[in-house]
């Protein structure tokens, strides 16, 4: 279904705008272009059957209806509500950086009340962190629908304009949800990494699992700059005139060493790390959010 | 630095373009947010230095860049300096132009000078179209004359170039407005003169590229002895020099050219024929058939003339029948004698002229004929009854209506002895009648006669003994330095047996017979020998190794002893009988025989009338002046100041360049004798170019003075040509190779030089400009593409 597919970029999504609207438009834009239902678990409460199609699992065919009425049929249960997950949101200033339809923290919002609504719906507990320097929301574990909405409007409401300090946050964060859960941290790591990454550990040796969205813009990324221009840094980082294609080269690499640092980082921490473009369409990024739901339910 | 174009210069100032460009990139610089600050400062810090670096070569190549586009276009001139460092250095065209006569050759409308003028323009445009630094030096080979003749290399070339090291400009035509004006000259001069002059100037410019162009017809006559070219060229090319030859004409075309006109050496007076001898010389390759030769006189008026410049000449023109030659073949020469009279004393002229053909200027020639009222013949005779010159006396004054011409004066050898040099000048010719000896006074006056020109002869005759055979040898002969040539023996007879039908005495050839000879029968078969003195002419005469041991005289007299002696009759026994010398400047007859019947019977020959009447002319032509000469060659007057007024006038003949006759003033200095003497010579240095034509246009010049009494008097001389230029057989280009070897020429025909000119190649100096402009863009292109200016094409998504 290509058609779907169109409004999970950010083109479309921006015309959208309350969070509310968008993640449900992407959400179940998203979901309606599968072929199988990814979020029906295990469980002993029946709650219907419906017709099998190419790729369900054969282990919920109901032979039983197979036997009376020779067609297959899927017997699907209500899931348990066993995944607490916690959306943290970087909400520094470098996050508003966006030449193109979203800018980065647009875009991490966005992935946030998107997965959320994706949790939420799937009976599942979502909580949410907002930060720059300190954490500016802090909304706990729930699943109801009116903690969604609270959810959409905390990530609405905030206007980022102040630094990060992702090491500060990680600790307070893992203070504030003691029990195991899904970290899903939505950061660009400017200007904190090496603080953001011990962040990080602590929270992984907390027993979290985490889900790094590496939220980067294309310019941040190509440095597509050729006119003499003055750079002015966005947290207060300084300020640089000069020709961007003379520098380019150097920046490049800067930028990809950087990349591979953060990488490597997470590889070591065993975090999933997706970089992710503010360009690129949401359904990658819930792909692969259920990808991990996946391996967790497996893990047990 | 000098441009084609300096206006196009200004274009330098877009030299700052690229500057401020950039200064305005630094004002104008965009504004932008962003937050990956420390990767784009980290990027800074470690390259800022290279960053800095290239962009200061990119600003800079910019700048060179504009710089060499605007210098390009503006057709940069660099000075020497500038080109050393290029690795090039000044090109220095010598021309050596041949303008002698047979450069007037004519093909197809256009003579071989104008198309040897249009070569050097093809070759100047040529070379300003190149590119580089040019210089020009051109030399005529008729100025280069005078030029050898000034002293320091430098100055000679200062007088004789038309170009001196002159910088060529981008239109290098007007350069050579003065020569395409000019005309080839009336000379014949070749290139050697000139080559002289350039060689010294190659030797100073060691820092220079010299090449020697050498535009000429190439005749054959000028390139049978090519040694002094091949040595001048040899040293010119051991200093690198590239020799061309550029040749004007590509074929020996059909030519006449009249080789010699000038009078008979007979008596020239007023009423009395004139016998005047016209060669007619065939330089072409076919037989010339049907030649007919103008001939015009002009009667110059002795008195009361007036000069009219305004005219051809200021004299009075007669035709005369045309002279038509059947055939001439090719290289021979046909002469024809055409009798003239002029009716007044005077400097007349008689011109021959030829049809036209491929060369003018050969085709007429002049001379002047000094006509007297009549020639004055000294006769001293010893005899003192002067029997013998009463013979001579009757001949030359036969009374009546007949005239000679001739005035005689008989005198006795007291005359000589009491008579000054001044004296003796009005004769034509002193004959010497037995005379057993003469006064050693009356010696010297004779001597001094002959050597200024008089033609003396000498006849011996009954008063004529052994004494005075010593007496000859002693004062007359004076060991070869004295006026007779040779010793004499004796007197002789002559035995009187002889074979049938011969004669006792033979002429030879020479003037005095001339009328005579050539007959079936000889005319002197009737003349009777019975004595003669005895005299060797050569025999008897010691060597000169031997002379030199025992006679410590000076060379001037042992070259006296060389005078040579020429046989002009012989008796029938082979004694000489006759015999002329030179002598000095004059010249000397002798006839070992008497006048009177004991001697000879000649007298009363009618041969001897023929004979005596050409003697008095043959004589009297060797102090003649000179009225006739070489074109180019000084001509030399003087005028006893007693007789005429100090300030002359010479009038011209009309050239092409200046068909007016251009008459210049002279103020001749007075010499120690009273006498003005002043000489006429074409110069380079002095001259305007139409005088200097004026001075080399054959014909005839009249010089003017005015008398004591007030009236006008005109002399006029004749400026011939060298008919030797008239020949024009060429020589080959691989004989010229050949000739000059080992100096290694370039040849070429002029047409191919002119068109060679349109289609110049591209030039060194743009070449040089462009390959530095193309390493320049390479280089800015390199620096911009590694100052990252240049995006990769997949721009996006790199670091993904």
């Amino acid at each position: 279904m290509p058609g779907s597919k169109e409004y999970l970029h950010p083109e479309a999504i921006r015309r959208i705008s309350r969070m509310e609207l968008r993640a449900h438009h992407i959400v179940e834009g998203f979901l309606s272009g599968m072929h199988r239902s990814p979020y029906f678990g295990q469980s002993i409460e029946f709650v219907q059957h419906r017709q099998y199609v190419p790729g369900d699992d054969l282990r919920h065919i109901d032979w039983k209806v197979w036997g009376r009425q020779d067609r297959l049929y899927i017997k699907q249960y209500e899931e348990d509500t066993n995944l607490r997950c916690t959306f943290l949101v970087d909400a520094s200033e470098s996050m508003l950086y966006g030449r193109g339809p979203l800018n980065k923290f647009d875009y991490a919002a966005t992935i946030a009340a998107c997965l959320a609504y994706l949790v939420i719906r799937q009976q599942d507990a979502a909580g949410l962190v907002v930060f720059d320097e300190r954490v500016r929301t802090r909304l706990p574990w729930r699943s109801s629908r009116k903690h969604l909405n609270a959810i959409f409007e905390s990530l609405q409401s905030i206007k980022p304009d102040r630094k990060s300090d992702l090491g500060g946050v990680f600790r307070e964060v893992n203070d504030a949800f003691p029990k195991r859960g899904l970290m899903v941290v939505i950061t660009d790591f400017l200007g904190v990494e090496v603080s953001a990454l011990k962040g990080l550990a602590t929270l992984r040796q907390a027993g979290h699992d985490l889900l790094i969205l590496h939220v980067m813009d294309d310019d941040e990324l190509d440095f597509p700059f050729n006119d003499p221009t003055r750079f002015e840094g966005m947290e207060s980082t300084g300020m640089l005139a000069c020709n961007p294609r003379a520098l380019r080269e150097g920046y490049l690499e800067s930028v990809n060493a950087f990349l591979e640092r953060v990488r490597r980082a997470c590889a070591g921490m065993r975090a999933d790390y997706m970089l992710v473009r503010t360009s690129q369409p949401m359904d990658a990024v819930l792909s692969s959010f259920l990808a991990n739901r996946e391996t967790r339910k497996r893990r047990g | 630095m000098q441009f084609v174009f300096p206006t196009l210069a200004w274009g330098f100032l877009l030299i700052l373009v690229p500057l401020l460009v950039h200064l305005i990139n630094l004002m104008r610089h965009r504004r932008q947010s962003w937050a990956a600050m420390e990767f784009l400062l980290e990027s800074y810090r470690k390259h800022k230095r290279w960053v800095w670096l290239k962009q200061a070569l990119l600003l800079l190549s910019r700048m060179a860049i504009m710089g060499l586009l605007v210098a390009m276009l503006a057709q940069w001139i660099s000075g020497s300096s500038w080109m050393t460092l290029f690795g090039e250095t000044v090109t220095h065209h010598y021309v050596v132009l041949d303008d002698s006569y047979s450069m007037s050759d004519v093909v197809q409308g256009s003579s071989a000078y104008q198309k040897g003028i249009g070569a050097i323009g093809a070759i100047l445009r040529s070379a300003a179209n190149q590119g580089g630094s040019h210089q020009v030096t051109l030399i005529r080979n008729s100025r280069a004359i005078e030029g050898n003749g000034t002293k320091g290399s430098q100055l000679k070339a200062d007088v004789a170039a038309d170009l001196l090291a002159r910088s060529l400009p981008p239109n290098p035509v007007p350069l050579l407005d003065r020569l395409t004006s000019s005309q080839p000259t009336a000379l014949d001069v070749g290139c050697e003169p000139a080559l002289k002059i350039v060689a010294p100037l190659i030797e100073a410019a060691s820092n220079q590229r010299p090449i020697v162009y050498v535009v000429s017809d190439f005749r054959r006559k000028d390139w049978n002895q090519p040694e002094g070219v091949r040595s001048v060229l040899e040293q010119m090319t051991s200093r690198d020099t590239k020799v061309e030859l550029i040749d004007c004409i590509d074929a020996q075309h059909q030519n006449l050219t009249v080789d010699r006109i000038e009078p008979e050496e007979e008596v020239l007076a007023v009423g009395i024929p004139l016998m005047v001898k016209i060669q007619i010389r065939n330089h072409g390759t076919a037989i010339a058939r049907n030649v007919q030769v103008r001939v015009k006189t002009t009667e110059f008026s002795s008195n009361n003339a007036i000069p009219r410049p305004d005219q051809s000449n200021s004299g009075q023109d007669s035709e005369l029948q045309p002279v038509v030659i059947d055939q001439i073949a090719p290289g021979e020469i046909a002469s024809r004698r055409i009798q003239v009279l002029f009716s007044q004393p005077g400097w007349h002229s008689v011109e021959a002229k030829l049809p036209d053909d491929s060369v003018e200027v050969d085709n007429h020639s002049q001379c002047v004929v000094r006509i007297d009222d009549g020639e004055k013949i000294l006769l001293i005779d010893g005899d003192p009854a002067k029997r013998n010159a009463f013979f001579l006396d009757a001949i030359m004054n036969p009374g009546s209506n007949a005239k000679t011409g001739i005035l005689t004066q008989r005198e006795g050898p007291d005359f000589l002895r009491d008579a000054s040099l001044r004296d003796l000048s009005p004769f034509n010719a002193i004959l010497l009648l037995d005379l057993p000896r003469l006064d050693r006074r009356a010696l010297n006056n004779l001597t001094q006669y002959a050597e200024l020109g008089g033609g003396v002869a000498i006849f011996f005759g009954d008063q004529f003994n052994a004494g005075s055979i010593e007496h000859y040898n002693q004062e007359w002969y004076a060991d070869g330095t004295g006026i007779m040539p040779c010793k004499l023996f004796g007197i002789s007879t002559l035995a009187a047996t002889r074979e049938e039908g011969e004669a006792d005495m033979t002429p030879l050839q020479h003037p005095i017979f001339a009328p005579l000879m050539g007959l079936r029968n000889s005319p002197f078969q009737g003349v009777r020998v019975s004595r003669y003195v005895d005299a060797k002419t050569t025999h008897d005469r010691p060597k000169r190794e031997d002379r030199a041991s025992d006679n410590p005289l000076s060379a001037a007299s042992a070259e006296q002893n060389e005078r040579p002696i020429r046989v002009i009759a012989k008796l029938r026994n082979g004694s000489p009988w006759a015999f002329d010398a030179p002598f000095r400047s004059g010249r000397v007859a002798v006839f070992l025989t008497g006048l009177t019947p004991e001697w000879t019977n000649w007298v009363q020959d009618p041969t001897f009338v023929v004979t005596t009447l050409k003697l008095a002319g043959f004589l009297g032509s060797f102090r003649r002046k000179e009225t006739s000469q070489r074109l180019g060659d000084p001509m030399a007057f003087s005028y006893a100041s007693r007789d005429v007024l100090p300030g002359f006038t010479a009038i011209f003949p009309a050239s092409k360049s200046s068909p007016a006759r251009i008459a210049i003033d002279f103020s001749p200095e007075k010499d120690e004798e009273g006498n003005y003497r002043g000489e006429i010579a074409e110069s380079v240095s002095d001259q305007s170019e139409n005088v200097r034509s004026a001075m080399l246009t054959p014909g005839i010049i009249e010089l003017w003075t005015t008398r004591i009494q007030g009236d006008r008097q005109v002399q006029s001389f004749a400026a011939t040509v060298s008919p030797n230029e008239g020949d024009l057989s060429k020589v080959t280009s691989t004989e010229l190779q050949q000739a000059l070897k080992p100096v290694r020429v370039n040849y070429r025909q002029a047409d191919n030089v002119a068109n060679s000119g349109a289609t110049a190649s591209l030039s060194t100096r743009n070449t040089l400009l462009m390959l530095l402009l193309l390493s320049f863009l390479i280089f800015e292109q390199y620096l911009a593409w590694s100052t990252s200016y240049h995006l990769p094409r997949v721009a996006r998504g790199g670091a993904s």
